[in-house]
């Protein structure tokens, strides 16, 4: 006869995730707590850290300027999450129904530009994109162009190499939703003589809409954070908070006024995520 | 020979060779010390690794580890963890060195320990003896004579109609693009106080604007790659481009130039004093101050006699150069970089 395992108790429980807790309050919680506190102080450089002050929150935020350069990230974030949509959807639909052995050397390939640092992406992205590069290479050898063409420093470019490089987490997230919606299903809709638009839009959307919003979000998330394309591959007028936050940081010395631009991102993250939710909420939950 | 005094003998033979090198690296004077500085990458950390770290460890076994990175980064890193900071030394700009001055964080370097150091001419002792002083880079106008016809003469020739698409300058609140504005502010009429006259010109050149990269590397990379035809940028950067085979011209222009003078500084905190000293001993020597010249054209900051073909190639090689190099107070442009960098970024991005 089996016996039924123990069921572990709350302080067992509490042991066995207490190291990554250990982790994530060492390496996430406390830095940011530091962060936030940077974000109040009353000076500009980055030696002097003391006094209480709003002013690095009020510099951004009655500044014309830093709204729009936060409404434009936002928007590259919203752009970057729907090309991924359209273009990642099919891909984790059919990975999601394709047997285990034949999606192993796929589910490789999705994944590998994540093994990647991203500022080996970014230069390989350049040397494409580049006047020397193999895209103007192609296009003078084919005769479409007479000479190179400027293919970077352009919003295009940026959504390009945003969507390459956080496709895999819509890819991913939607076929971890669709691998567990019966295929009965799609066969019950075409049997009530739906066509394959209306099955797709009635019966797959909705069911992998919960896969759909993770990737939206996950894909968001990173879109809003980038730094290193926008500088690399945007050139001069392409304007999103990340390098802003760097340029601050790093280059300007003002720790705080980086600290509040920080903290304004993840705020503004954090609000459009949830109003989504919302929003997919009232769409694909029935009650 | 028997066998088993035979065998005695090689066995002795080869524990000595075996413990010779040992015995001899021991006693070397720093023998299993290594120095960790910060880096500024690529052509430049080669030549002090073959004129300066490679002498100390022959001589005294002393090893020196340079990191690589971005300078900016390196001294956010070093202030934000000052009781254990991640470098012996550091090597940095004039205006890194300010901020560090300004911290506490260095050490006093004396004559008494570190001979070389009284050859330092007295002008390139911006921090007294907090940091010793190894070379001058100047940001200048430069562009590439194969695409661009009519030569660059000034700073503010970025603006030019011709060059439309085409400009890449540093990017703003960084060190090198606030020394391009101020020689954009000397050559119309304004200053360290008053930059419109810069702002103005910064505006009229929007359109010819393509590119600000955040590091010295993607800013040589783009030029390399002829993406960007002409801008501000280093004189020994430019100097390395044509080493390459670019056909990048260096201006001077003739109201002034702005630089910088790089100094290695020993931090408060480093484990190895002694061998601090004995690095700054090699790299204000003859070999150590020729290092950067001969790589890349950078000025010199001792009484090193400079060969003449040397000579005849560095920036400032006569008086009435060295004349037009401008001064800068330094802790004033750091409190005012990030001021023009906003206002820089304003102008292009909207």
């Amino acid at each position: 006869m089996q016996s039924t395992p123990a069921k572990p108790g709350r302080g067992h429980l509490l042991l066995l995730i207490s190291p990554l807790l250990a982790v994530l309050i060492a390496f996430l919680v406390l830095p940011l707590v530091w962060l936030f506190r940077a974000s109040f102080y009353a000076g500009e450089g980055f030696v002097e850290r003391s006094g209480f002050s709003l002013a690095h929150y009020q510099h951004f935020l009655f500044d014309g300027y830093y709204l729009s350069v936060l409404v434009e990230t936002l928007l590259y974030g919203v752009v970057t999450a729907i090309v991924c949509a359209v273009i990642g959807f099919p891909v984790g639909y059919s990975l999601a129904r394709l047997p285990p052995q034949r999606r192993r050397w796929r589910m490789i390939i999705v994944i590998l530009p994540l093994t990647l640092s991203l500022v080996v992406v970014v230069f390989g992205w350049v040397a494409i994109l580049g006047r020397s590069g193999l895209v103007n290479s192609i296009l003078v050898a084919s005769g479409l162009f007479d000479s190179p063409h400027t293919l970077l420093f352009n919003k295009t470019a940026v959504i390009i190499v945003l969507v390459q490089q956080t496709i895999p987490f819509m890819i991913l997230s939607v076929m971890s939703v669709v691998a567990q919606i019966d295929p009965v299903l799609e066969h019950a809709a075409a049997n009530l003589r739906a066509n394959r638009f209306v099955t797709f839009a009635r019966v797959i959307i909705p069911l992998a809409a919960p896969g759909l919003m993770a990737g939206f979000v996950l894909v968001f998330v990173i879109a809003i954070s980038a730094f290193i394309t926008p500088m690399l591959v945007g050139g001069s007028r392409i304007r999103m908070i990340g390098s802003f936050i760097y340029e601050q940081m790093m280059s300007s010395m003002n720790w705080s006024f980086g600290a509040a631009m920080a903290f304004i991102i993840l705020g503004a993250g954090l609000l459009f995520t949830a109003l989504l939710n919302a929003l997919a909420a009232r769409r694909f939950v029935r009650r | 020979m028997k066998r088993r005094p035979f065998l005695k003998l090689a066995s002795s033979l080869a524990a000595t060779s075996l413990a010779a090198p040992s015995v001899q690296a021991q006693s070397k004077k720093f023998a299993g010390v290594t120095l960790r500085i910060n880096g500024y990458g690529g052509t430049y950390d080669s030549a002090l690794t073959t004129n300066v770290a490679n002498p100390l460890e022959e001589k005294y076994g002393l090893k020196v580890r340079f990191i690589a990175g971005s300078t900016d980064a390196d001294l956010v890193k070093t202030v934000a963890s000052r009781d254990n900071p991640p470098y012996d030394l550091f090597m940095g700009d004039s205006p890194h060195m300010a901020q560090l001055t300004e911290a506490k964080m260095l050490e006093e370097i004396s004559s008494a320990d570190v001979p070389n150091f009284a050859r330092v001419f007295p002008n390139f002792r911006e921090f007294g003896a907090y940091a010793a002083p190894f070379s001058v880079a100047t940001i200048v106008p430069i562009y590439n004579s194969k695409l661009v016809k009519e030569p660059m003469t000034s700073y503010s020739d970025i603006a030019r109609p011709d060059l439309k698409g085409r400009v890449v300058v540093p990017r703003p609140g960084s060190t090198p693009a606030a020394l391009m504005m101020l020689g954009l502010a000397n050559e119309n009429g304004g200053s360290m106080s008053d930059m419109e006259p810069a702002y103005k010109v910064m505006a009229n050149a929007k359109p010819n604007i393509m590119a600000m990269p955040p590091t010295t590397i993607t800013q040589l990379q783009l030029f390399m790659d002829e993406e960007g035809t002409a801008g501000v940028f280093w004189d020994g950067r430019a100097h390395e481009m044509r080493t390459k085979g670019k056909p990048i011209v260096t201006v001077f222009p003739k109201n002034g130039v702005y630089g910088v003078t790089s100094y290695t500084a020993i931090l408060k905190g480093c484990k190895y004093r002694e061998a601090a000293n004995a690095y700054i001993e090699q790299l204000l020597s003859d070999q150590g101050m020729l290092a950067i010249p001969n790589a890349l054209r950078y000025g010199v900051t001792t009484d090193v006699k400079l060969p003449d073909q040397l000579k005849s190639e560095l920036l400032f090689n006569s008086p009435e150069r060295i004349a037009l190099k401008r001064p800068v107070d330094w802790s004033q442009l750091m409190k005012l970089r990030g001021e023009w960098g906003e206002k820089v970024n304003k102008i292009l991005g909207t």
